[in-house]
């Protein structure tokens, strides 16, 4: 596999989200409708970043339910188009490639194409396992009623992770 | 007296005053009852009182007219 | 001597529960204030005078007043109601004492009810009986009363507490000032000379020496036509005299007729005027509303979209919020891909050995050349590895050569790695960048963030607050009409205001003319009375021409005496209406202006306000206007000083008025009514501990202001429960 087959594998990946975070999704994410009284992010994508992000901060990987539990979204490279962030998002992801990968660089490089398939499948595991326990966190805190009622609660949580 | 205050306002008008001869330092002194300063002052205290006295203008010019004696 | 009020008590009146002593205020020289919020019997506090002075009270269903008869089961304290059974009675009164210089009075008022239906509150469930009149009278050393038995005596002593025609200026309810003097009317001025004056008595003399001066002008003429010498001039000159009179008489009516019209267009432009000035002042604040609600508005867009653009930047490289946090990740990254590139570098190396060692390791000893030292040897053609020439052309060159160009020619015959990933990791580090070099950045970028946002709310909440003052400026201002016709009553104000001006203008031009015609027709008159006297015989009784001489000497005297009298009490009234005007203006920032009492082509007179300038100032506030209107009443009050000893009963005559009004009028009153008893709600503050507001606390100290009581009502019980209750705090 060439790097830009590798690269536009994983781009073209769907990630998905257990459907029980549906109504978290809808309070904390949904540009347009102001009906949340909490600060909200825009697309849901941007909401499952930030939660993979935080997921990874916290160190804490939840698995999915089955799969007809749950619903994908945007494809990865869609993704805020034409920007770096997603190239940093993977950049984080294998930063701990050997740990949650089982492999190093060099090893992925060695690997058959069949066995590459499955590592990039496994980044994609990771990513929704990452944002799925971010979400889990996001929503005890909502369900708890700690959530901070500002704009600026994203980032206050952001910091204190 | 009010009777005494209306008849020294009627005339301190100037011209009253010079026609009949009323001197300033002696119109605070004019009184609407005898004696008469002189017939300006006596005609117009007949009116003054028998206005007071609820006699109509028929009746009080009659005495205005004695006053000069004429029928 | 001064009346005095001692005290007021209620039995069972309205909120006032219980007898005469339990709901007793009392009262002293100089200024008495009682504080009540509406509803806390301060209306009900007044219609206990009214009920004294004139056997009436006040409805506050219909605003009009009632027989107490009629009116009396309304009066009736809804508690004392409920606590009488069917069949019982009970009574339901005022009371009020007062004293003058060697007397003290009580007079008592009431009636009693027997209640003979199951309803407390019908008209016909209470039978009602009017008690006597009570009047005691006591002399003040004495302190004991002895009931006055002569009902003309006990009428006497009532109106002796203020004289009924001075009552209208002393017992003032909320907004009666208005119509006591309403410069609107040609009469209020006039009616308070009058009061003031023996006017009506110059009236009825002016009236006796018309009918008189025709008389003896009769008489003369009779007498004249008896003697012989009559002559066709004398005849003429009294048919001309006859006449102009006739024609004088004419444009006498012309003019009077002429000055109505004048009147009732300057009634209208009063009328109007506070309209007028108020529609252009609201015209002029509805402009700069729209035009704060326009910025307003924008402020509002650019601090939504701001907040809105918060959590964008996590994801915006120029912001890069989502990478707090995570350097080291990117070092560890960075790390992976050195060694990565290291591992690739020794792999390529090793493969390329493991596929044509020989060339591989011969060629290239430990110490193998370099790139610069093989470019050396092939140039000096020779070899010093081997230390062996190599020709050019000979087997050594060729292969140094071969050596030099090797690695682009000979490609390894398979890929060292199965996918080669560097690209792909090199990418993902070039192109994250963005992300990775603003970590010290990322802090004071939301610091900046939240600044930006407080000032752009700041921005909001400052437009807002302006806003909000303009908004209520413009309720202050009022204006007659439906408020969704605000727009066309404005244009329709100022065009009817401007109509009235020029009706004035067209009548006061008229007016002009004829009083000019007039002056004519008088001189000619005058003349042509020179001329009759002339053509008289000289034979005359002198009796009669001195008769008529005096006579119409005496005419025009008493008609200048009477204008006099009554310019010189407006000069008065004005002069005193200034002296209160300035007092009660004190603590404004009106500066420099004064009251001016001018006589209008109608003959009547209006107030106007000149400014500093010599301007004249129309419109104005409400309660600027209320002001005006009390200088003048006080100054009727203030010119009579010497009659007037009556108190004042004033029922919040403040409502318009501002706080700086209010503290001048205290201060005003009590320089012109020896006792004044004042209802207000404008002391009174509910959320206060005392209940009083910040004007009230300073006027509880001053020396001239003697009681303060503040009526309260207990809320939010059933109708039968509500009583008043009074705090004496001074």
């Amino acid at each position: 596999m060439t790097s830009q087959e590798f690269r536009s594998n994983i781009l073209s990946k769907r990630p998905r989200y257990a459907n029980s975070r549906i109504p978290l999704l809808d309070a904390l994410a949904n540009k347009g409708s102001r009906t949340s009284e909490f600060s909200q992010f825009g697309p849901i994508y941007e909401l499952y970043i930030y939660a993979m992000m935080l997921g990874i901060k916290r160190n804490t990987r939840l698995s999915l339910p089955p799969r007809n539990l749950t619903t994908d979204f945007l494809e990865i490279g869609k993704w805020k188009r034409d920007s770096a962030l997603v190239d940093f998002l993977l950049m984080i992801i294998f930063s701990n490639a050997e740990k949650d990968l089982g492999y190093n660089l060099n090893d992925l490089e060695d690997l058959e194409e069949g066995e590459l398939n499955k590592v990039i499948s496994n980044v994609l595991m990771l990513i929704e396992e990452y944002a799925n326990g971010g979400l889990e966190y996001l929503e005890k805190l909502w369900e708890k009623g700690e959530l901070e009622n500002s704009h600026y609660m994203f980032i206050d949580l952001y910091k204190s992770n | 007296m009010e009777r005494d205050k209306i008849l020294q306002e009627i005339l301190s008008d100037p011209e009253i005053m010079e026609k009949y001869n009323i001197k300033k330092s002696e119109l605070k002194t004019l009184k609407s009852g005898p004696p008469y300063y002189n017939k300006i002052v006596e005609v117009l205290s007949v009116i003054i009182n028998d206005n007071d006295n609820h006699m109509n203008s028929s009746q009080i010019y009659k005495k205005i007219k004695n006053v000069h004696n004429i029928s | 001597m001064a009346s005095i009020i001692n005290s007021i008590s209620f039995k069972n009146f309205f909120n006032y529960y219980g007898d005469y002593e339990d709901t007793r205020y009392d009262f002293e020289e100089g200024v008495n204030i009682i504080v009540a919020d509406n509803g806390a019997g301060k209306s009900k506090f007044f219609n206990a005078f009214l009920w004294l002075f004139y056997d009436q009270i006040l409805d506050s269903d219909d605003k009009r007043k009632k027989a107490i008869k009629d009116i009396a089961y309304k009066i009736i304290s809804d508690k004392a109601k409920n606590e009488t059974s069917l069949g019982s009675s009970l009574v339901s009164g005022i009371r009020v004492e007062y004293s003058t210089g060697r007397f003290k009075y009580q007079i008592t008022k009431s009636f009693t009810a027997t209640r003979i239906k199951e309803n407390l509150t019908d008209y016909d469930s209470w039978q009602i009986v009017i008690d006597d009149l009570e009047v005691d009278q006591s002399e003040i050393i004495l302190h004991r009363y002895k009931p006055v038995y002569d009902y003309d005596e006990k009428r006497k002593i009532i109106n002796r507490l203020i004289l009924p025609d001075l009552r209208q200026y002393s017992f003032l309810q909320g907004e009666e000032v208005d119509r006591i003097i309403d410069f609107s009317k040609k009469s209020s001025i006039e009616d308070a000379v009058r009061t003031l004056t023996n006017i009506s008595k110059y009236e009825e003399l002016v009236e006796l020496i018309r009918d008189i001066a025709k008389k003896s002008e009769n008489d003369l003429n009779k007498k004249t036509k008896e003697t012989n010498a009559q002559t066709d001039r004398l005849e003429k000159a009294q048919q001309e005299k006859e006449t102009l009179t006739f024609m004088l008489k004419k444009e006498v009516e012309s003019l009077s007729e002429f000055q109505k019209l004048y009147e009732d267009a300057e009634r209208e432009k009063n009328e109007l005027d506070q309209k007028y000035a108020n529609a252009e002042k609201r015209k002029e604040l509805d402009e700069k509303i729209s035009a704060k609600n326009r910025v307003l508005k924008s402020a509002k867009e650019e601090y939504d979209s701001f907040l809105e653009g918060i959590n964008n930047k996590f994801f915006d490289g120029n912001f890069s919020w989502i990478s707090l946090g995570f350097e080291n990740h990117v070092e560890d990254f960075k790390e992976k891909i050195k060694l990565f590139r290291q591992n690739r570098y020794e792999k390529r190396a090793l493969l390329k050995a493991s596929e044509s060692p020989n060339d591989y390791f011969t060629m290239l000893p430990v110490n193998s050349p370099d790139a610069v030292s093989l470019e050396n040897m092939i140039d000096s053609e020779h070899c010093y590895v081997c230390d062996r020439p190599a020709e050019k052309g000979s087997d050594a060159h060729n292969y140094l050569l071969k050596l030099k160009n090797r690695p682009n020619e000979n490609k390894p015959t398979k890929e060292f790695v199965k996918n080669d990933l560097e690209e792909f990791f090199g990418n993902l580090q070039v192109n994250a960048s963005p992300f990775c070099n603003k970590f010290d950045a990322i802090p004071q970028s939301v610091l900046r963030t939240k600044e930006r946002e407080g000032e752009l709310r700041e921005r909001v909440d400052k437009l807002n607050n302006e806003l909000k003052s303009l908004k209520s400026q413009r309720k202050d201002i009022l204006i007659a009409g439906a408020e969704s016709d605000e727009n066309d009553n404005a244009l329709s104000i100022i065009n009817q205001f401007k109509g009235a001006i020029k009706r004035m203008e067209q009548a006061s031009n008229k007016i002009e003319r004829l009083e000019g015609n007039i002056k004519e027709l008088k001189h000619n008159l005058s003349v042509t009375e020179k001329e009759i006297e002339n053509l008289r015989p000289k034979d005359l009784p002198e009796g009669y021409t001195l008769n008529y001489k005096i006579c119409s000497d005496l005419e025009e005297a008493i008609v200048n005496a009477k204008e006099r009298v009554f310019d010189n009490m407006v000069n008065l009234l004005e002069e005193h209406a200034n002296r209160h005007f300035q007092n009660l203006i004190r603590h404004n920032d009106l500066a420099g202006g004064i009251l001016k009492f001018e006589k209008t082509p109608a003959g009547s007179i209006s107030l106007k306000y000149i400014d500093s300038t010599g301007n004249e100032v129309h419109g104005g506030s409400e309660g600027f206007q209320r002001m005006k209107k009390f200088s003048v009443v006080m100054a009727i009050i203030s010119v009579n000083t010497t009659q007037y000893n009556y108190p004042l009963l004033a029922d919040a005559p403040l409502s318009a008025f501002g706080k700086a009004f209010t503290e001048g009028f205290f201060e005003a009153i009590g320089g012109v009514f020896p006792q004044s008893i004042v209802l207000v709600k404008e002391l009174y503050d509910g959320d206060d501990e005392m209940k009083l507001s910040d004007l009230g606390k300073k006027l509880i100290k001053e020396d001239n202001i003697k009681t303060i009581y503040l009526n309260t009502v207990n809320k939010g019980v059933e109708q039968i429960d509500l009583v008043t209750t009074k705090t004496k705090l001074k």
